[in-house]
């Protein structure tokens, strides 16, 4: 085995390491706001809104990322709806992990006990600060280890968007590997550096996790 | 607390490797085909006419029928391994398979892999969308626009170098987007995502005749003339040359010509030593 | 371009392909809960070896996509002169990346177990080997069913990354069709809806073992 063919390509590599970063915090960002929407609507929306919800998160539950991504990409210039390779992943992102993010977020809010809202309530605190104050640090310490899994799955399917031209990390490691001929090495040390990054994911997660909390007696958390 | 049994794991990792795996010596692959009366052979069958699926899904084109009467010739069977083509390379170079059709001849490959004798020639060429704002085929006039071409092909690198040139000259470059399959280039260029598409002038002239209703259009021809041919495993002289030896007899009977004027509609004399180009 | 002729090709490659799907999923389930079994126990009962292995073990394969995972799998046997068929390479690799969930949802059942069964079946002389065949793994995997079948739907959600390595699954099968028709919307509509209504025998699926299994629970 010989990693010094991959040498001069360190650059594209990292070019598409880099991509492949912000292409994942992007689309972390636009599914935790998705997620916060369908939970709002989920737990506080009309019967209508809650049941078309409902169905949308059995949908993409069953549906492969792969095959929901060719339905965005190409199904939809049919429809007349025509987006670029970049938004298209992101919006494949979007659409496939929010309800996941959405479960875990509302799975998370109402495991805090319901007498807590009271005590909010005969202390006179307004709902959005009971929201804000009570309810949201809390559910935010429960939900983060669910999240993390997630936005890990999230980062690593971004590999995906390669087969509809977005030029991350596995599209740049095909183009490399189409000028080193060494597919093994080039594909273990790319195994390599997707590994160093979610790890540093993983731990920047468990750190905030501790912080969150703190304050908190969550099993075996922090100590 | 609970240790798992050695012997236990021992009898798994057996299970797992005794599970149809067949290995393989490191004789010339030409035995194993022989012995195993089988011809694996790695396919991207979405490129008519040289490759493609019909409506029953069967492979067929150009070379899978040359292909199937050189297994003929050796009394062998063909096993079709079918993915996209960016993976065809790395698997062939790992070993994955025996051989695979299709492929431009250049330099560059020809370090990495060997060639059975050339089965066709191929020009590039430039397809648009009519009057898209594309005025030919010339460089020139696709500097700055975007393209869609197949990833890891020899057109895709062809336009790369391309672009060097570009560059050097103090113009944008083409900007490349690449796909897995020549429909998704064409669906690219239909929806408006690409400017142009730029492949083989056989397969986008074969797009424009199945796209009647998105007046594609192919406006010239980019590049030289290349071989196209099979390729196999630089481990396996043997096996290159026997499949050269029965290409050449098909050339020799006329099979080779029928097929040409069958699947292009006009016929190319072959070379059978000395098509590797100069870097 | 919609037309009735894609459609109908769609939905009978659909009939052929679907079969590979399900040996995928069913293949790579068995090799996950294996590997998760393994895994487990040599995370629980393996000394700190055991222990750092798992853990290793789950690490890399979650840290790592499950697409790199395949190619270096199937460029790495070639290289060690093992050449396996596509879709056996693609079920090992899989149901071994599975795996590493399945040591996560399989510890969960483990330690809810009443640690009372353990003592009272060493009271009867067994061994530990017996003890965490018979007993625990069994009700381990019984505790974890719903969380088992959750991750047997995102094995089926992760069959069509075996195109990668030339397997033509449904979804391929649908790419190889929109190569020839230049269609999109009557090959990948019908296919999602495949995808769907298999993700949804198997949720019956295990709502009904779920109910048999009942009983079993520690």
């Amino acid at each position: 085995m010989d990693f010094a063919v991959l040498v001069p390509y360190l650059p594209q590599l990292a070019l598409g390491l880099g991509r492949t970063t912000l292409i994942a915090a992007f689309a972390i960002a636009t599914s935790l706001a998705a997620a916060a929407l369908l939970t709002w609507g989920r737990m506080r929306g009309s019967a209508a809104i809650r049941r078309t919800i409902k169905v949308y998160t059995q949908l993409v539950l069953g549906l492969p990322i792969l095959t929901l991504l060719y339905v965005v990409y190409f199904v939809l210039p049919s429809a007349g709806i025509r987006i670029d390779a970049f938004w298209a992943g992101i919006l494949t992102l979007t659409l496939y992990y929010s309800p996941y993010m959405a479960e875990a977020v509302r799975g998370a809010i109402l495991s805090i006990p319901h007498g807590q809202l009271q005590a909010g309530r005969m202390v006179g605190l307004a709902e959005g600060t009971i929201l804000w104050r009570i309810v949201l640090p809390q559910a935010a310490g429960v939900a983060l280890p669910a999240l993390a899994g997630i936005a890990i799955g999230l980062t690593k399917d971004t590999a995906i968007l390669s087969v509809i031209s977005v030029q991350e990390f596995a599209y740049a490691t095909k183009q490399v590997v189409s000028r080193t001929y060494a597919p093994f090495e080039t594909w273990l040390a790319v195994a390599a550096a997707y590994w160093v990054l979610l790890s540093i994911l993983d731990l920047g997660v468990r750190t905030l996790e501790r912080r969150v909390n703190y304050y908190r007696p969550v099993r075996g958390v922090g100590r | 607390m609970v240790h798992l049994k050695k012997s236990k794991v021992a009898f798994l990792s057996a299970l797992v490797v005794s599970l149809g795996i067949t290995s393989q010596a490191s004789a010339d692959a030409l035995d194993t085909v022989l012995a195993n009366k089988k011809l694996v052979v790695a396919i991207d069958p979405t490129f008519a006419p040289f490759e493609f699926t019909d409506a029953s899904g069967k492979i067929v084109g150009y070379d899978p029928e040359i292909i199937e009467k050189v297994a003929e010739k050796l009394g062998v069977e063909v096993e079709y391994s079918v993915m996209a083509f960016s993976g065809i390379i790395p698997g062939l170079i790992a070993g994955a398979f025996d051989v695979t059709p299709t492929l431009n001849v250049t330099a560059e490959r020809a370090q990495k892999i060997d060639y059975v004798m050339p089965t066709a020639a191929s020009m590039n060429a430039v397809m648009i969308v009519s009057g898209n704002g594309v005025a030919s085929s010339s460089i020139d006039d696709l500097s700055g626009k975007t393209c869609a071409v197949k990833q890891t092909t020899q057109p895709e690198q062809m336009m790369m170098a391309m672009n060097d040139e570009l560059v050097k000259a103090g113009k944008a470059p083409v900007e490349l987007i690449g796909f897995e399959t020549i429909e998704q280039t064409v669906a690219a260029l239909v929806d408006g995502r690409a400017a142009c598409v730029v492949d083989d002038k056989s397969v986008l002239v074969q797009a424009v005749a199945a796209r009647t209703d998105a007046k594609l259009e192919v406006v010239g021809d980019i590049g030289g003339t290349q071989w196209i041919g099979w390729g196999v495993n630089k481990a396996n002289p043997k096996l290159t040359e026997a499949l050269s030896a029965a290409v050449k007899e098909l050339v020799a009977d006329g099979t080779v010509s029928q097929l040409q004027t069958k699947y292009f509609g006009y016929t190319v004399e072959l070379p059978t030593a000395d098509f590797i180009p100069a870097q | 371009m919609f037309s009735l002729e894609t459609l109908q090709q769609t939905l009978s490659a659909l009939g052929s392909t679907v079969w590979i799907t399900l040996m995928l999923t069913l293949g790579a389930g068995i090799v996950s809960l294996i590997a998760g079994s393994i895994s487990v126990s040599a995370q629980l009962g393996g000394g700190w070896v055991g222990l750092f292995a798992s853990r290793a073990y789950v690490s890399v394969m979650r840290g790592t996509p499950l697409l790199v995972q395949l190619l270096v799998l199937s460029y790495g046997l070639p290289l060690l002169g093992i050449r396996v068929p596509p879709i056996l390479a693609a079920i090992l690799a899989i149901g071994l990346n599975s795996g590493a969930y399945t040591t996560e949802i399989l510890r969960g059942g483990v330690l809810a177990i009443a640690p009372g069964q353990i003592e009272a079946a060493k009271m009867v002389g067994l061994s530990r080997f017996a003890i965490w065949r018979r007993v625990v793994l069994p009700q381990a995997m019984a505790n974890s069913l719903p969380m088992l079948v959750a991750e047997f739907s995102i094995i089926l959600k992760s069959t069509p990354l075996a195109s990668i390595i030339s397997v033509t699954e449904m979804t391929y099968a649908g790419v190889l069709i929109q190569a020839r028709s230049f269609s999109s919307l009557d090959v990948f509509l019908p296919i999602a809806a495949a995808y769907v209504a298999i993700f949804y025998a198997f949720t019956m699926l295990a709502v009904w073992l779920d109910r048999q299994l009942a009983p079993m629970r520690g």
